[in-house]
């Protein structure tokens, strides 16, 4: 199934946000939250919803990815 | 009782307020500490709680177990994260900075938490929710 940029920005930020240390949090949120608001605008759907659909996506996007554990630096 | 001690002169007003402002200092330093401690500890457990999960997840869909076990931790965690930022409103943040701490930090990781225990937990109607999936990844198909 195709993923418009949008959604693969915002499960970016999630990322970030879940995995990123203290000291950015706030940052990190932001970014998120700018992001979920992209794609409310775009889709029309309310954050609360879009958040449901897009928690198993994010999931599979995760093994798409193949993304480091994080913590682990290379 | 010794005519020396009795010869000693009395301890002024000043002196008192000196000493209760010593005291109190004490305990603000003291109460202030153990907030940091505990929001320190508990930084560290969301952060462990949060690896642990994009690690899970990175290899495979967890099992029923495992969720249980997820959710499990989620609860404790939102639990004690809501008590910290209650106390949040009873300290300045100069006090916070002096422990490394803004109030955003505690904020944003009890906003991770809960909008995440939410988007997993919600019960909207799975016709809606497959309309919406239609409408994102239908629409780019």
């Amino acid at each position: 199934m195709p993923r418009p940029d949008y959604i693969t920005r915002l499960h970016e930020a999630d990322y970030d946000l879940r995995a990123c240390d203290r000291e950015l949090k706030e940052r990190m949120r932001a970014r998120y939250e700018q992001a979920l608001a992209e794609a409310c605008r775009l889709t029309g759907v309310t954050a609360e919803r879009l958040e449901q659909v897009l928690a198993p996506d994010f999931r599979v996007w995760m093994r798409q990815q193949g993304l480091p554990r994080p913590g682990h630096r290379p | 009782m010794t005519t020396a001690e009795t010869a000693l002169p009395p301890i002024t007003a000043r002196e008192w307020a000196w000493v209760r402002e010593l005291v109190e200092h004490v305990q603000r330093d003291t109460r202030r500490e153990a907030f940091g401690y505990a929001c320190g500890q508990w930084q560290l457990a969301c952060r462990q709680f949060h690896r642990a999960y994009l690690a899970r997840i990175g290899e495979g869909e967890p099992s029923e177990t495992e969720w249980s076990e997820l959710d499990a931790c989620q609860q404790a965690l939102m639990a004690r994260g809501r008590k910290l930022v209650a106390q949040l409103e009873t300290f300045p943040d100069e006090e916070l900075a002096c422990l490394g701490l803004t109030r955003g930090q505690i904020e944003a990781e009890i906003w991770l938490l809960e909008r995440d225990w939410t988007s997993r937990h919600a019960e909207t109607p799975e016709t809606e929710l497959e309309a919406i999936r239609r409408q994102i990844f239908g629409a780019t198909a």
